[in-house]
């Protein structure tokens, strides 16, 4: 993997990639960067007892183990995959093993769909788990240096002013790392984002994969898109660490300018338990994080709870009021 | 300043959902389609998307519109009229020995470019009856342009008196029925705070012509171009379609385009004071890091005549955007204009014959 970056912008210190032209960062040209030599020692992971296919239903590339009965894809269900020979995995820096088990995940699952108050009665009854798949998702990890220049208005004025605001400017230096962005064409950011961030010490080798049975999908989005979505995530971490830092009073209009330097990504694999729940002829989605066993998904709704609550406040309201009323 | 020389500033780029890529054959790298090569190993790839074919016969002057005396077969010819030249290959090493360092190539193939045309007139109200039949076959000739891109460091040193609003309610006096009396009202107020700060921004995207063929009002109307997806120049890139030979030097260039990047710079620093208004913002920036580079970027032009002017109609090579003049028909205008006088006079002759009868 190392061959890869072979250079780092030398403005804001971003690490480029062989077909950077321009650093995506700064926008300097970067230097002429020769193709690395036809056959050069890869930064491959060769899994030879593994195959491939890729999902014609949601696109999903995957890597499996053959031994697995009646194949599906384990994000969409769909059984219409092009199978192929394994043709290597790209190495990733660590893989963090799944330290939830099938079991465990069934018992959080339990939980979170009983936890809402307006999930049906008879959700757990009536529903089954229909899927309940393993798979290593492939994310680029950023980290990156901030430089940012802030401004604000607060609240707290000095003795004799006559309003309620005064501007304040000021400077902060930050440093990220662990900014997970999915290299997967079926899991949205969205969804990278709730299943919240997984530890990296606990990282291994990729030589667990293979002989193990979770799906492994393929690498599919290149790190120079996954940057931008890094960059934004920075920005949006930063703006809330200067409000967090510098403005616990009152305060409104916060500007941040954030300038990003040494944004550099690597390669992970990381756990994810892929649920599907059948309940009344719809299949809804779950996704447990199977480091931590966060589980994010949207439970289904049961309409007559609804109505049943917002009656029962209207009249809770109304109740009051009149009693005030009579009272008053 | 004039206006027009300062470049517009180019929209932050969208998070948009990147191309599709399929893990390298060998390493599993995520290749980008359209790649030559795996940027992890170097496994050569399978051919990426080809350029659309260009026009057939290049038989106007992109610059100027005048008929041109040369074949497509040459390599090179200069219009009679205007002067500018224009190459199929820089390799001769012409006039510019300055090669362009990037090309961003024609994704728009010339049928596409057409309808686009056909579809920026449609939108367009007031054309001329028999207009929109010319443009059908208008000839359109596909050229390469000479642009200078520029990026910059930039490095500011600001202050500015931050005004905040404030509320006072005040009591005053009116005359009602001949007798006075008293009421309230919110009267705004601002207090002024100083304020002074550093700003460091990137800046790149700064594009100037590097011919005269297109004023800058142009290259900015038919813009953004989607510039991630310069190449570097090879002359295969030309492979039969002219590129133009650049005339503005890059000293020339350099200053308008720091005019530029000092604009957006001092643009974003008001956009990032807080307070309800400003006065007095003064900005001190320092550029560094400057880079220019020769780039050629896809335009199509439609010239044609209407009443005995020349006027032409640009298409955006890599995202199919038009601009251009379209002549307005007049007689059009005042007729809609005259309808509708028409109908408010009527409409108000009839409210008021109903308001008497009713009185």
């Amino acid at each position: 993997m190392t061959e890869v970056i072979l250079h780092s912008c030398p403005v804001c210190r971003t690490s480029l990639e062989l077909d950077d032209l321009f650093c995506p960062n700064c926008g300097r040209e970067s230097p002429v960067q020769k193709p690395p030599p036809n056959g050069s020692p890869s930064a491959t992971l060769g899994l030879p007892t593994r195959r491939e296919f890729s999902c014609e239903g949601c696109g999903a590339s995957m890597s499996y183990d053959p031994s697995v009965q009646s194949l599906r894809c384990p994000y969409c269900g769909s059984v219409k995959i092009e199978r192929r020979e394994s043709q290597g995995l790209l190495r990733p820096d660590g893989v963090v093993p799944f330290s939830v088990d099938e079991k465990a995940v069934r018992t959080l699952l339990r939980t979170h769909l009983t936890k809402s108050w307006f999930s049906p009665g008879d959700l757990l009854r009536e529903g089954t788990l229909v899927k309940i798949e393993p798979v290593y998702v492939p994310c680029w990890v950023f980290s990156a240096q901030t430089a940012t220049q802030w401004t604000a208005d607060v609240a707290d004025v000095p003795l004799g002013a006559n309003g309620t605001w005064r501007p304040v400017y000021g400077e902060h230096q930050g440093e990220y790392s662990a900014i997970f962005v999915p290299a997967s064409r079926v899991l949205s950011l969205e969804e990278m984002d709730s299943l919240g961030n997984f530890d990296l010490t606990e990282a291994v080798g990729p030589e667990i994969l293979e002989g193990g049975s979770a799906f492994v999908e393929l690498f599919t989005i290149p790190r120079k898109y996954a940057r931008s979505f890094a960059a934004e995530k920075i920005r949006r971490l930063e703006a809330e660490t200067c409000r967090r830092k510098f403005l616990q009073a009152g305060h409104r209009n916060l500007n941040v300018n954030v300038t990003i330097t040494h944004l550099s990504g690597r390669p992970y694999l990381v756990p994810v338990w892929v649920l599907a729940y059948r309940y009344r002829g719809k299949v809804f989605r779950f996704l447990v994080n199977g480091q931590t066993g966060l589980v994010t998904g949207r439970v289904p709704i049961s309409w007559t709870k609804v109505t049943v609550y917002v009656l029962a406040a209207m009249t809770a309201i109304v109740a009051v009021a009149m009693l005030s009323r009579v009272l008053g | 300043m004039a206006k027009s020389l300062a470049a517009k500033r180019p929209s932050v780029p969208e998070l948009f959902k990147p191309p599709p890529a399929q893990p390298c054959q060998r390493c599993g790298w995520p290749v980008e389609q359209g790649d030559s090569y795996c940027p992890a190993c170097g496994l050569a790839q399978e051919e990426g998307r080809i350029p659309p074919e260009p026009p057939p016969t290049l038989v106007e002057c992109t610059c100027c519109g005048a008929p041109l005396a040369t074949s497509s077969t040459e390599r090179s010819y200069t219009c009679e009229y205007c002067g500018s030249s224009f190459v199929f290959d820089y390799s001769g090493g012409g006039p510019g020995a300055y090669e362009p360092e990037f090309v961003l190539p024609f994704l728009v193939s010339p049928d596409e470019a057409r309808q686009r045309i056909a579809g920026f007139v449609r939108r367009r109200r007031f054309v001329p009856a028999g207009l929109r039949t010319q443009l059908a076959t208008v000839p359109i000739s596909g050229v390469y342009l000479p642009v200078w891109h520029f990026s910059a460091s930039a490095h500011s040193d600001w202050s500015v008196e931050i005004g905040e609003y404030w509320y006072r309610t005040e009591t005053y006096t009116v005359i009602v029925n001949g007798r006075p009396q008293v009421r309230t009202r919110q009267v705004r107020y601002t207090e002024w705070w100083p304020l002074s700060g550093k700003f460091h921004r990137y800046w790149s995207g700064c594009l100037v012509p590097a011919s005269q063929t297109i004023t800058q009002d142009e290259l900015d109307l038919i813009g953004p171009f989607r510039l991630e997806g310069l190449k570097r120049y090879r002359p295969e890139f030309l492979a039969g379609w002219p590129a133009e030979n650049y005339t503005v030097s890059k000293e020339t260039a350099l200053s308008q385009a720091e005019d530029s990047i000092r604009n957006w710079q001092e643009e974003a620093i008001a956009r990032f004071l807080p307070g309800d208004t400003y006065r007095a913002l003064v900005v001190e920036t320092a550029l560094d890091h400057i880079e220019a580079d020769l780039v050629l970027l896809p335009v199509y032009y439609a010239t044609y005549k209407w009443n005995g002017t020349k006027r032409r109609i640009l298409v955006n090579g890599q995202t199919g955007k038009a601009a251009g003049t379209i002549p307005r028909d007049w007689k059009r205008v005042v007729v809609i204009v005259l309808i509708i006088l028409v109908l408010l006079v009527g409409f108000s002759l009839l409210i008021n014959l109903l308001e008497a009868q009713v009185h």
